[in-house]
């Protein structure tokens, strides 16, 4: 087995520490660090993708090949050119303000970091007025909007409302989700997607991204 | 005898071992309460509080003495004076409650919506006439049909007003807490008759683990004052923000439910508490958040013994509902087999009646079965008596000679005793003939005639007149202070 399959085969073990062992075994023989990237890092953590999709195994199982993945990335980042940005993309996400709720948009932040995705997590209780300055320094793809109570819910139609006032509003797409939150909702308050869990959310926010770049 | 088939599912060594821990988390790691008066309050009480950080940690001293204060009898009184909750149960049975927090009603005809005000009057026609449902929760009321800001003050007049039994009460803002507490006082003539009768109980909740956001120490804390007694709650959610194990789960639910007793005690020692694990699972593969997982089934009755025989404190969890959307095989298996464990548990109260899709949506339908199995499982923990009288041993020893043409269905034992096998209202017990000639009707179908009728028939309560008006005035005044037009 060569080098970079067994890079591969690490990563889909979840193995963080022989994940980080054998690539920078890789980098002492002079493996380029791209190919290491595309050919071995990339290979596991696709499989991983795929495997879960088909319902093969489970979420603690896709993160931490996402940690083992992102280990070997740390090993090659400086090698990499354009600052070694891996990423395909990069979401916003955090709960609205007024719900302290924060595991589904914990989850959400890790199976979108598991697809590759660059996630900037404002946390819980987030007024809307924070998502405009996100959108103007980290210029997302993806804005992510998360309310478990019907009470807080109505917060993310102002947060679309206030985006379009601050005129960021087609920078993005909105993703909404929560616990009280339906497709006709989305459809109601004008957000762009609703996913019911976290991988159907990281399973959007991928598809999108690739469709633009 | 009374209430005497119940599961021991700790050894006398796991039962202290989890008390030493669970005392040992307190003290050496404690919580966070974000909430300065609260905070303060404790500080001047002895407890170890950094103020910056809004860490509190506790005493053994100070736990023990809050639990010594911890009333071993005390009385949940309902709104019509006909629903009083004795704690310890007399009977040896536990109450039941409807479920609270679901943002979704389906109504009998199959359509699922955010809630309205209406179905809330129409939640609590039903209440009144289920015998086996004991006290009743706040539907979550939708902000798209009342203020977003005030959604539980104006949930509760409606309880307040229709509802015949005691109202357990979910606040959604910190702001609202004192708004609803004085609404209750004014349904009953004032703060100090709420004190001596509480018609009404609270609901605060850690969020895990051991964090107590500011709207939940509001309510421990405006409800010590005001001598409101609290069902304190905790909803982890194993392997989310809990460990995955269900034992794992069920310890930090149930030190964040003893935290929040031990600071009522200390505010307020006698206050009636009940301590309110809720446990959830989260399924692995979907990261969907369940009820019905197996193992958090047999973890809620390691909370329910470790506070009941634990600490003689009266305890409560779910006793009935489902992860599955609908009224299928699926719903009925999961919260018979939940019921059926509970029932058998340690827990004073039970509940969740109505819901399905794991809490998140109520159902008349689902509403009315609860009650009947919840009456089963009444049944179930009551148990049965062996002695002569109960196995007939006269008759059986010397009926045929007291009598040659001695039958059981003549008896006097039978005459004595037929009417103590629970017969459920709705299910059949009759032959395939009669059931076609009755029109072939299923229980779901039952449970919709019945809604019709309870919906035909008067309401058999209603708050007086003088009384309402007071509530209505309170109304007023929060949707004043509260709603951000």
């Amino acid at each position: 087995m060569s080098i970079l399959n067994e890079i591969t085969e690490l990563v889909i073990k979840g193995d963080i520490m022989g994940t980080k062992a054998k690539v920078a075994e890789a980098v002492e023989q002079k493996v380029e660090a791209t190919d290491i990237l595309n050919n071995g890092l990339m290979p596991g953590i696709n499989e991983i993708g795929e495997r879960f999709a088909k319902g093969q195994i489970f979420v603690p199982n896709v993160l931490m090949s996402a940690k083992a993945m992102n280990t070997g990335v740390e090993v090659i980042q400086p090698l990499l050119a354009a600052g070694g940005d891996t990423t395909i993309g990069t979401a916003v996400i955090a709960t609205v303000k007024g719900d302290l709720h924060d595991i589904g948009k914990n989850l959400v932040g890790l199976m979108m970091k598991s697809a590759n995705l660059k996630v900037i997590d404002l946390g819980a209780n987030v007024p809307a007025e924070k998502f405009v300055e996100a959108i103007k320094e980290y210029n997302p793809d993806i804005v992510g909007l998360s309310a478990l109570l019907t009470t807080t819910m109505n917060e993310q139609g102002h947060v679309i409302e206030v985006l379009k006032q601050a005129g960021v509003r087609d920078q993005v797409k909105v993703m909404i989700g929560g616990a009280p939150v339906t497709q006709a909702w989305a459809d109601k308050i004008g957000a762009d997607a609703f996913t019911a869990d976290a991988a159907a959310a990281a399973r959007w926010a991928k598809e999108y991204v690739t469709s633009i770049r | 005898m009374v209430g005497r088939v119940k599961y021991e599912v700790l050894s006398d060594q796991e039962l202290q071992y989890l008390k030493s821990r669970m005392e040992q988390l307190l003290i050496e790691r404690g919580i966070h309460l974000d909430h300065e008066e609260l905070l303060s309050e404790l500080d001047k009480l002895g407890c170890a509080v950094d103020m910056e950080k809004k860490d509190v940690r506790f005493t053994k001293e100070l736990i023990d003495r809050a639990v010594a204060a911890v009333p071993k009898k005390f009385t949940l009184y309902s709104p019509s004076g006909k629903y009083d909750l004795e704690f310890p149960n007399p009977t040896g049975s536990f109450y039941t409650r409807t479920n609270t927090g679901a943002p979704n009603y389906r109504t009998i005809n199959g359509d699922t919506h955010y809630t309205t005000l209406e179905e809330v009057d129409e939640w609590y026609k039903i209440t009144n006439v289920m015998e086996n449902l004991d006290y009743v929760t706040l539907p979550s009321t939708s902000g798209e049909y009342v203020p977003g800001d005030a959604v539980d003050v104006y949930t509760l007049e409606k309880a307040l007003k229709h509802s015949a039994k005691h109202i357990w009460i979910q606040p959604y803002e910190s702001d609202n807490v004192q708004w609803l507490i004085d609404m209750a006082a004014a349904a009953v003539g004032g703060l100090e008759n709420l004190q001596k009768k509480p018609i009404v109980s609270f609901i605060s909740c850690g969020v895990p683990s051991l964090t107590f956001k500011h709207m939940d120490a509001e309510v421990l804390y405006r409800c010590a004052k005001a001598k409101v007694p609290v069902q304190p709650c905790s909803l982890p959610t194993a392997g989310a923000n809990t460990p995955v194990t269900a034992q794992g789960t069920a310890f930090v639910a149930c030190a964040e439910v003893f935290a929040q007793i031990v600071i009522l005690e200390l505010l307020c020692p006698g206050l009636p508490v009940i301590a309110t694990p809720l446990l959830f699972s989260m399924d692995m593969q979907s990261t969907y958040t369940l009820q019905s997982n197996t193992e958090i089934t047999i973890a809620r009755l390691i909370c329910m013994e470790l506070f009941e025989r634990g600490y003689n404190i009266r305890a409560h969890s779910y006793g009935t509902g489902t992860d599955s959307v609908v009224l299928d095989a699926q719903n009925f298996i999961e919260r018979t087999n939940l019921i059926d464990a509970m029932a058998m548990s340690e827990a004073s109260v039970l509940g969740g009646a109505g819901q399905l899709e794991t809490a998140k949506t109520i159902s008349p339908v689902q509403l009315i079965i609860d009650n009947e199995i919840f009456g089963i499982a009444r049944r179930i923990r009551r148990g049965l008596d062996v002695n002569d009288e109960t196995l007939d041993w006269e008759d059986l020893i010397s009926g045929a000679d007291r009598d040659p043409s001695f039958s059981f269905l003549t008896s006097e034992h039978t005459f004595r005793h037929f009417t103590e096998p629970h017969r459920p209202d709705m299910f059949n017990r009759d032959s395939p003939v009669n059931w076609e000639l009755a029109g072939s009707k299923t229980l779901a179908e039952k449970a919709v005639e019945k809604f019709h009728a309870i919906m035909a028939a008067e309401d058999v309560y209603a708050l007086p007149a003088d009384k309402a008006a007071e509530v209505e005035k309170v109304l007023k005044q929060a949707h004043a202070a509260l709603v951000k037009e």
